[in-house]
């Protein structure tokens, strides 16, 4: 139900923007120049179509992790004075050892308005904080799918409905967001075995209430030698944690979302020819030391460099944690209790007080750019868990591209990544062709 | 280590896909190398000799010269003048060549009718034999020609071409023998000057390169394989080997360095030392995977590391260390051989660490070696095994005597050690660039140039008769092949002026008056230009260019020391400098450098096998074969009469720390074989019967690796693999023979068994610490020579050019077409808009593509400064974010295309030397046409071209075509404009509608086409911002 509210609200509002906004988004003493695509108005130049067809085999040893078809259609309303609207229509069919699934879904649909310097996007869309390489403690808006099997960043990224609106200052920004319904993070482990006794019950969700809604505010500054941001983010974390009620003699194990504080800072700039980037974040989850789902206090910090020589580019990062409320749960009555607190240690990274991590990205682009060669790898020091996510792209005409890489976690068992590594490990080829 | 083998079997396949992907993406970097063979770059710029050259440069134009020597029985001759004649014609026209200097060229200064007359030393070709006597005659009295542009006995004679400082040596080379193949004649005609014997010893590194690689490839592979009877030892121990020659190739053009003469050792080294690791493992596990035993293929791989990955770390630590100790070596070269052979033996040692056991651990276990053939094996080598463990062990005394009178003996050859650094000796006799060197020194007075400057009235009597002076005495220098000097060519005057009778013949004027009028009458005739060599055009400064012919360095440094005193105190001499001081200098920083180097390896070594063995005295013991094998080194080089020279002196900091492996190991197992209970007798015995088979694969392997130098172009080169030979032998005697025999004598403390299991457990606890390796990266940018005298006028086209285009505000759609060379297309569509801010200091301009589907929504928002680095920012769909990018890479391809980040953006006008070159007719419009090259190395790299040369409309300053030089100076890519627009009409700015870039290295092709452009100055400041990027 809530589901068909997001899409239904969204599609209303794609629609809407679709035939609302047919104005130029160049004042009219621009119209018919080289800022449009074509100047004969037509319903090509009003909306454009786009999308892509995609297929990819995940396996690992002698399974086959999943093995996949994917198709995307894109609409989208051309730029006009007042605002703009996009939807994308995504549908999937996929095999694995266990299961077969089709699912068909708007991954994205919102409407923009433009009034003045204020923009204001609404409907289902993903938002994505934080300058550090794919490891931000301060995005924390729109939840993340962690048993999707792609090569594509990107769609480990879901969406959410969202209100969004951009006062801009230039070269401030001020950013405000509001989540009026509480998404999750699709977690890797939703559907593990449990032993007798136990079983998962549905997730513990929170009313939809107004009270239970999630808001977030950023000033960014964007000047010419250095950007930033400070943040703060009021809300249901994405990533729920575990808890258990019994009832009947039966324990039933469900994930639990909590509120949370978040407040964050990140820049980049240039230092001659180094970028430098990094981010930090004070997450305060809601104070109920009694309740064994919610993580503790925490600081997370990344700091990193990048470095271009010609077509190979380096970016090294370090990932740095502190757990402010480490001996949180240590007291534990019974075993059910202490493994649940574990678990959720894992799920939040908080099996040690101190963390560090490193991530390390090469990319080297190769045969004028059709062929790309990528390496990913995170290491975490204090847990032994290491990512490592080799990847090469080519190029076989415009628009078509073949992918085939791994994506590979390791980790002691008691850790996330060893979880993911009986799980998650692939060698994968996937073929996309855009339109 | 057993935490480790668990780690590397666990984690294998990262492990694996780690280090060939860091292979293939440092692999990839090498064909961005370039070489280097001018050895006077080999030297910091900031040395006092460069930095005097690079004045003299500045003050006289090039110094540097090149010749085209003709030799036959007499030159005076119709036939070779002619020839002559059509040379130095031709040679003027040849690219760099700043000023032609012949028999035709150079002047007589004569007396006619009593009128001072100035032409050419040569006015005709003879057509009798009277004419030939009379020509003699006339040169004979000529000084500036007789002696130094035809030898005295007329056999011999040149012409010289002074070079333009920066001219690319490989293209001058190529002119010049182009000319000498054009311009044929029965005398023998030979190339030399600096400039050609740097670009024959480029083209031989090139050479060295292809042949030496292979060369040492095969050996390697064919003495695995002989040593181990499986092709997985031969597989492994080799992939590590190539791996490490990829990423430190790949290394050198990361660092912004070039190939030269030092990094062909290189190669070779890691062919040589970096299977060493890998030998030892492999041997191990050869040991191990009997018949019968139960391990499994996972289980014996880890065997591999726990069971010897300690002496393996401790022997590669050593090499490391004694690498990067030529860190800091005054050589450029040499320091940084030092560290990309730190880097990668350190590769080859944690490829062995990890990728052997990895690989090791996925393929499947191969059946046992063969008893009969591994029993033969063993049984030849344990004979000698054998042989060598009953003389340390029956007669330590004898062995330890025998070595040290050998030593002694040899060492005192150090007596007789020299140190030069003859560019030429790097050839082998009779090779084309000694025997032309040879003729000019011994003929024409040489070619190794110095310059002793003189600065205030150069018209000053008193200054023209010191100089004189100074001048004959500096000709009294036996080495001294010939001078030239403004004060000459006074008395060249005076004796066209006067009787030899007179008191005035062949004398300065003693008067201001006097020398000025002599100056006067011989422009009448003369030409200024003959005076630029010797004096400035406000008669500042003077110069006398002395040439030697010699070429060792050690004389050269004693004749520039002469000079010196003979200059010494004079206030009007300013700088005594030139190449020939540079190369003098060279042996004084080569035995600093020798010196540190051997100091600095020895200590680390020391304190490394200190730290290992937990014992200053093992320490000291297993440095006593390194110091006598330093000793041997020396002394053989000083009795053969091997000169220590740039590239040999690099051998003992290569050899302290290849050398010490064999000790290392031999000590290691050593010491497990006494903490087992087995006496020193039987500890030795054992040691030397089991870990020796592993030492003596791993010094033959080196031997053979590096007895692929022999086959160098190099004559250091060759020697430098003989005696790497020599000393890699002496170290394994002193491993396997010297050292057990001192055992045996002193009894070490720090190998008894009781010792042992205490540093044992100290060592287990500080070995956990040691488990964080990190690898420290050094980047050094070179800094770049810069021309004070840039055309103005060619700069101003160039500015007219840059601003004619500048336009005040713009809205365009493109279309870029990428075609490879068998015509296949890629197209690119995108929109922009720009506008110039600060009185066109700062042009912004957003860039957002719209076809094809993959890149549809990608943006770029740029900030061009005129005077600073640029800001650029990119969006991306799939990142949903705006990300501030790097700027400084502009030389990178744009979006897969020929064309590059900076002909896309407005270059900055002081980064260049522009000159003015004869004007072209480019598709029926007049275009001047401007050399442009980068004033430093910097901007060259940053910019991807080390020269260009633009044809510019003279009617509209609009760029119609443009020639790029890669950074080898070879033409890589044309762009030529098919179309322009004239955008604004009221300031008459234009921008170019179609043009195409051809890479003619690969014919490969690429067409930007403005499909609408209009001009607007009022473009919206918000455009230009991230929220514009994302909409």
């Amino acid at each position: 139900m809530k589901n068909l509210l997001i899409i239904g609200g969204s599609l209303f509002l794609f629609l809407l923007g679709l035939f609302a906004f047919q104005v130029r988004a160049y004042p009219e003493e621009y119209e018919g120049t080289a800022l449009h695509e074509n100047a004969d108005e037509n319903i090509s130049t009003r909306y454009n179509l786009g999308g892509y067809i995609k297929s990819g085999i995940f396996s690992w040893d002698d399974e086959f992790r999943e093995i996949f078809a994917e198709g995307s259609l894109k609409l989208e309303s051309a730029a006009g004075t007042f605002g703009n609207a996009f939807a994308e229509l995504r549908y999937r069919a996929s095999s694995s050892d266990s299961e077969d699934k089709s699912d068909f879904n708007f991954r994205e649909a919102y409407a923009e308005i433009y009034a003045g310097k204020l923009d204001i996007r609404s409907g289902k869309q993903v938002i994505v904080w934080g300058r550090a390489d794919g490891f931000n403690p301060t995005n924390n808006i729109t939840p993340s799918d962690y048993t999707v099997f792609s090569s594509e960043e990107d769609d480990r990224r879901m969406s959410n409905f969202v209100v969004k609106g951009v006062f801009n200052a230039d070269p401030f920004k001020l950013e405000a967001d509001w989540v009026p319904v509480y998404l999750s993070s699709e977690l890797p482990f939703g559907n593990a075995s449990m032993p007798a006794g136990i079983e998962w019950a549905n997730m513990d969700a929170p009313k939809k209430k107004p009270e239970n809604s999630t808001f977030a505010v950023k000033v960014e500054i964007e000047s010419a030698s250095f950007d930033g941001s400070l943040s703060y983010y009021n809300g249901y974390y994405k990533t729920p944690g575990l808890d258990y009620y019994i009832s009947q003699s039966v324990v039933y194990v469900q994930t639990k979302p909590f509120r949370t504080q978040v407040a964050g800072v990140d820049f980049s700039t240039t230092v001659g020819k180094y970028g430098l980037r990094g981010e930090f974040a004070l997450s305060i989850p809601e104070d109920t030391k009694e309740d064994l789902a919610f993580p503790g206090r925490q600081a997370e910090y990344t700091i990193g460099i990048d470095r271009e020589w010609r077509s190979f580019s380096c970016i090294l990062q370090y990932i740095g944690k502190y757990v402010i409320d480490y001996d949180r749960g240590a007291d534990a009555p019974n075993t059910l209790e202490k493994e649940l607190i574990a678990w959720n240690r894992m799920i939040f990274s908080q099996q040690e007080e101190w963390n560090h991590s490193a991530s390390l990205r090469l990319s080297l682009s190769l045969m004028h750019e059709t062929l790309a060669l990528e390496v990913l790898g995170l290491a975490n020091f204090s847990t032994e868990e290491v990512y490592f996510q080799p990847k090469a792209s080519y190029t076989i005409s415009d628009a078509f591209v073949l992918c085939a890489g791994a994506q590979l976690y390791y980790g002691p068992d008691d850790t996330l990544f060893g979880f993911m590594e009986k799980n998650k490990n692939a060698l994968f080829m996937e073929i996309k062709k855009s339109f | 280590m057993e935490k480790l083998s668990k780690f590397v079997i666990r984690f294998r396949w990262p492990i694996i896909i780690l280090f060939l992907a860091f292979t293939v993406i440092m692999g990839a970097m090498i064909r961005n190398a370039r070489f280097n063979a001018d050895m006077q770059t080999y030297l910091p710029d900031t040395m006092d000799a460069r930095v005097d050259q690079e004045k003299i440069e500045k003050i006289f134009g090039g110094t540097d010269l090149v010749m085209i020597v003709l030799k036959t029985d007499d030159v005076i001759n119709k036939d070779t003048l002619e020839r002559v004649k059509l040379f130095s014609r031709k040679m003027k026209k040849v690219k760099g060549i700043e000023k032609v200097m012949s028999l035709f060229d150079l002047k007589q200064v004569r007396n006619e009718n009593e009128a001072m007359i100035v032409d050419s030393a040569v006015k005709m070709i003879p057509a009798s034999e009277e004419d030939i006597g009379i020509i003699k005659k006339e040169i004979s009295e000529n000084d500036l020609v007789f002696g130094s542009v035809v030898s005295k006995n007329f056999t011999t004679t040149v012409v010289i071409g002074m070079i333009t400082p920066g001219t690319h040596d490989k293209s001058l080379a190529e002119a010049l023998e182009k000319l000498v193949k054009d311009i044929p004649g029965k005398e023998d005609v030979m190339i030399g000057g600096a400039p050609y014997i740097r670009s024959q010893t480029a083209l031989n590194m090139q050479r060295d390169i292809g042949r030496l690689l292979p060369l040492g490839l095969l050996f390697m592979l064919v003495f695995l394989y002989v040593s181990f009877r499986q092709f997985r030892g031969v597989l492994l121990s080799s992939a590590v080997v190539f791996m490490s020659i990829f990423v430190v190739l790949g290394f050198i053009p990361l660092f912004g360095w070039d190939i030269t003469l030092v990094t062909i050792i290189l190669a070779v080294l890691l062919i040589a030392v970096a299977n060493d690791y890998g030998i030892h493992m492999f041997a191990h596990f050869q040991d191990e995977n009997t018949p019968g035993n139960t391990f499994t293929k996972e289980e014996i791989s880890a065997r591999m590391l726990t069971s010897i990955g300690k002496p393996v770390i401790v022997a590669g630590v050593t090499t490391i260390a004694g690498l990067l100790c030529m860190f800091g070596h005054i050589l450029i070269p040499a320091e940084q051989m030092g560290i990309l052979g730190g880097a990668g033996i350190a590769f080859a040692l944690l490829a062995s660490l990890f990728f052997i056991p990895a690989m090791n651990s996925i393929l499947p276990k191969p059946k046992p070696l063969q008893t009969a053939a591994k029993g033969k094996e063993i049984k030849g080598l344990n004979r000698i095994l054998g042989f060598v463990s009953d003389l340390a062990v029956n007669k330590p005394r004898r062995v330890v005597i025998s070595i040290t009178v050998i030593v002694l003996i040899l060492a005192a050859g150090i007596l007789r050690l020299t140190v030069n650094s003859n560019p030429v000796s790097v050839y082998p006799h009779g090779h084309m660039v000694e025997k032309s060197s040879l003729l000019i020194n011994s003929e024409l007075g040489g070619f190794f140039p110095l310059s002793i400057v003189f600065e205030g009235d150069i018209k000053d009597p008193e200054m023209l008769k010191k100089m004189d002076l100074i001048e004959k005495k500096i000709r009294e220098i036996p080495q001294v092949g010939t001078t030239q000097s403004i004060a000459r060519v006074v008395r060249q005057i005076s004796r066209a002026l006067y009787n030899t009778s007179d008191p005035g013949y062949d004398s300065i004027p003693d008067t201001y008056n006097a020398v000025s009028q002599y100056f006067e009458l011989y422009l009448m005739s003369g030409d200024p230009e003959d005076f630029e060599k010797m004096v400035d055009f406000s008669f500042g400064k003077a110069m006398i260019l002395v040439r030697f012919k010699e070429m060792n360095t050690p004389v050269l440094r004693k004749c520039v020391n002469e000079i010196r005193e003979i200059v010494k105190n004079d206030p009007d001499i300013k700088i005594v400098g030139g190449i020939v001081d540079i190369f003098s200098k060279m042996d004084k920083e080569v035995v600093d450098g020798q010196l540190f180097s051997i100091i600095a390896s020895i200590m680390a070594v020391f304190i490394i096998i200190a730290f290992a063995f937990r014992s200053v005295k093992g320490a000291a013991l297993q440095i006593i074969p390194l110091v006598s094998a330093i000793l041997i080194l020396f002394g053989l080089m000083g009795i053969a009469g091997i000169e220590l020279n740039f590239t040999t002196a690099l051998l003992s900091s290569i050899m302290i720390g290849v050398g010490v492996d064999y000790t290392t190991h031999f000590t290691w197992r050593y010491r497990e074989e006494r903490q087992s209970g087995l006496s020193i007798q039987d500890a030795i015995r054992m040691t030397i019967l089991t870990a020796g088979r592993g030492i003596i694969f791993n010094a033959f392997s080196v031997i053979i690796g590096f007895a692929a130098l022999t086959f160098s172009s190099f004559q250091p080169v060759r020697i430098f693999g003989l005696l790497i030979v020599v000393i890699i032998f002496a170290c394994l005697i002193g491993g396997l023979v010297l050292i057990p025999s001192l055992f045996m004598l002193i009894k070490p403390n720090f190998c008894e068994p009781v010792k042992i299991e205490q540093n044992k457990n100290i060592s287990k606890q500080k070995n956990m610490k040691l488990n964080k390796i990190i690898i420290p990266v050094v980047f050094i940018m070179a800094a770049a020579v810069s021309y004070l005298y840039a055309e103005i006028t060619a700069k101003e086209v160039m500015r007219k050019s840059i601003e004619t285009t500048r336009v005040d505000g713009t809205e365009s759609l493109s279309t870029l077409v990428i075609m490879n060379q068998n015509g296949e297309k890629r197209v690119r569509k995108m929109l922009m808009v720009s506008r110039m801010y600060n009185n066109g200091q700062l042009e912004k301009k957003m860039v957002r593509f719209t076809a094809p589907a993959d890149v549809k929504g990608t943006g770029f928002l740029s900030f061009d400064y005129n005077e600073k680095s640029d800001d650029k920012w990119m969006y991306m769909p799939a990142l949903r974010k705006t990300r501030r990018i790097i700027s400084s890479e502009n030389a990178k391809s744009f979006m897969g295309s020929e064309f590059s980040y900076a002909d896309m953006s407005m270059p900055t006008l002081n980064d260049f030397n522009y000159k003015s070159l004869p004007d072209e007719t480019v598709n029926g419009e007049n275009c001047y046409m401007i050399e442009i090259t980068p004033k430093d190395e910097t901007v060259g790299e940053e910019n991807g071209f080390s020269k260009k040369i633009s044809y510019i409309s003279k009617r509209d300053f609009v760029l119609r075509k443009a020639e790029y030089f890669d950074l080898n100076g070879e033409k890589e890519k044309i762009l030529e404009v098919q179309s322009v627009i004239e955008v604004d009409k009221t300031k008459h700015k234009y921008k170019m509608k179609k043009m195409t870039m051809t890479n003619v290295h690969n014919n490969r092709k690429s067409v930007s086409s403005t499909d609408s452009i209009k001009f607007n100055p009022g473009i919206p400041d918000e455009y230009f911002t991230t929220r514009y990027l994302l909409k």
